[in-house]
């Protein structure tokens, strides 16, 4: 059963993430974004997007860093100050992500207009957020030092996947929400391909780089916001 | 150039060529052997590797210290065989180059005395190691750096003392776990363990300085008060979870917060 959770898993999502987005991408692109409803609904979206995509990007890269570089972030935790610095800050990015996923789930319940909007795969993509963010705190909290041992412990079996010999001794070792955590990393990389999360895949880098865009009206504007008599003279509050 | 240098000149390069390269072999057998094997002192976590090269052919060898795992797997039946004289605990892989384990080997096969270093050989016996268990504690928390890169103990164990705060959860609390040996065990038979030190083994003088450490640990356990940091935790990580949110919404307090159809929206539900 761990062979299937810890080896079998992580190569067929990593597959059908390949083929899939590949796929995806060629036969249907305006599918390929995050589908925004802000059109719908933007004062909840606000709230949440902003806490939501901050917390998951920094603790995204954190994973990151910790898989590439190990013995750095081992020897950055040498000084207990530093590891407290880096597990207070990572936790309270955590705690960030879970804000803004139940503002965002709230929203998606409480809206009407979004549930016209709102796909079964959508609610895949809550609920296995929920439980990816759930079960990572828990680690962090019951179990801590999580970057010490992501980087000693977990970064081997990882490296161990990547190099085709795959080690899960320590893995099945590690308590359960860990497991957990693990196992629905890999679930949400196999979805990739068949929810909103293909926006990750297609961040607008080009945005930095291009050069401004000029909006021309076709009327005179000062003339109808400064108007006394025209109703549509009356500025928009909101723009 | 006269052909009357040529000679010497050779000799001179290859002689050294030849001490240089057995100096490496006793530099490189200090740092991935020495840990587990000993030549001609008994066996430890691996077994004695004296006479290794005349009992085993080179390219078994070479096999064998880049991945004993894979020789095992194999079937092989005398990788098999000292895998289970030694408690089933697979010698971890080495990614050195053939030209380095030549030299290991050249190193064990001489008996472990490199040629031009008998004199520091001779030191190194008879200095008498003492360990430290000041030491200990340092490698403990991390503040002293393993030789081989592992990471502190803290990482994953706590202990009850006042002199070391903060220490992990996730694997068992070593206060009163001290019994002889208990690094070395723990080292080679735990999966965790063996993941973060397989590579980068303890060296004997840091296990006998963590040994003492937890000795002295687990003895003076009536004389520890150490504070909980649980709830701090929380609390810290809550504090940079409000920060953070202030930050954002100062950083985009010109944000559009309400949607330009709202109004429309909202006129909509209400003659509905």
């Amino acid at each position: 059963m761990s062979d299937f959770f810890f080896i079998g898993l992580p190569y067929g999502s990593i597959v059908i993430m390949v083929i899939g987005t590949i796929y995806r991408y060629r036969s249907s692109q305006f599918g390929y974004s995050s589908l925004s409803s802000q059109f719908l609904e933007s004062n909840n979206l606000y709230k949440g997007i902003r806490p939501f995509h901050w917390g998951i990007i920094f603790l995204f890269f954190g994973h990151l860093v910790a898989f590439l570089f190990p013995r750095s972030v081992l020897i950055w935790n040498g000084d207990i100050l530093r590891l407290l610095i880096i597990e207070i800050t990572a936790f309270g990015f955590g705690l960030l992500t879970l804000w803004g996923l139940i503002i965002l789930i709230i929203r998606r319940v409480q809206t009407k207009r979004i549930h016209a909007v709102t796909s079964r795969m959508d609610v895949v993509v809550y609920i296995i957020l929920l439980v990816q963010v759930i079960t990572g705190l828990f680690s962090a909290y019951l179990y801590r030092w999580g970057t010490s041992w992501f980087a000693s412990v977990m970064s081997p079996y990882l490296k161990s996947l990547f190099i085709f010999s795959p080690d899960t001794a320590a893995l099945q070792a590690m308590p359960l929400w860990v497991q957990i955590h693990v196992v629905s990393a890999f679930t949400m990389l196999a979805l990739i391909p068949f929810t909103r999360f293909v926006h990750i895949l297609v961040y607008p880098l080009l945005y930095f780089f291009r050069s401004y865009q000029r909006v021309v009206w076709n009327w005179d504007k000062n003339k109808i916001r400064n108007s006394s008599k025209m109703n549509v003279g009356k500025p928009p509050e909101n723009n | 150039m006269d052909m009357k240098y040529l000679t010497p000149l050779i000799a001179t390069f290859l002689f050294l060529t030849v001490a240089v390269s057995a100096q490496d072999g006793a530099a490189l057998f200090n740092k991935h052997c020495k840990a587990c094997h000993t030549i001609g002192g008994g066996n430890k976590v691996g077994p004695d590797l004296a006479g290794i090269t005349s009992k085993k052919d080179f390219d078994w060898l070479v096999k064998f210290v880049k991945s004993s795992k894979d020789l095992i797997a194999s079937g092989d039946p005398d990788a098999v065989a000292i895998f289970e004289e030694f408690k089933k605990t697979p010698m971890p892989s080495h990614s050195n180059s053939v030209a380095e384990i030549k030299a290991m080997l050249d190193y064990i096969a001489s008996g472990g005395v490199s040629p031009g270093g008998p004199e520091i050989e001779k030191k190194e016996m008879s200095m008498v190691f003492e360990p430290d268990a000041e030491k200990g504690r340092k490698l403990f928390t991390g503040e002293l750096a393993f030789a081989n890169g592992g990471p502190g103990c803290i990482a994953c164990h706590s202990v009850r003392r006042n002199d070391v705060s903060f220490g992990g959860l996730l694997a068992m609390d070593l206060s009163v776990s001290y019994k002889e040996n208990i690094v070395e065990t723990m080292e080679t038979s735990m999966p965790a363990m063996i993941n973060s030190y397989g590579n980068s083994p303890l060296a004997v003088d840091e296990r006998a300085n963590l040994d003492l450490f937890l000795k002295i640990t687990k003895e003076d356990q009536l004389y520890q008060s150490p504070g909980q940091f649980n709830g701090m935790f929380f609390l810290f990580g809550f504090i940079v979870f409000v920060f953070i949110l202030i930050i954002i919404h100062i950083f985009w307090r010109t944000n559009k917060k309400i949607g330009v159809l709202d109004n429309i929206f909202k006129r909509q539900i209400r003659t509905q």
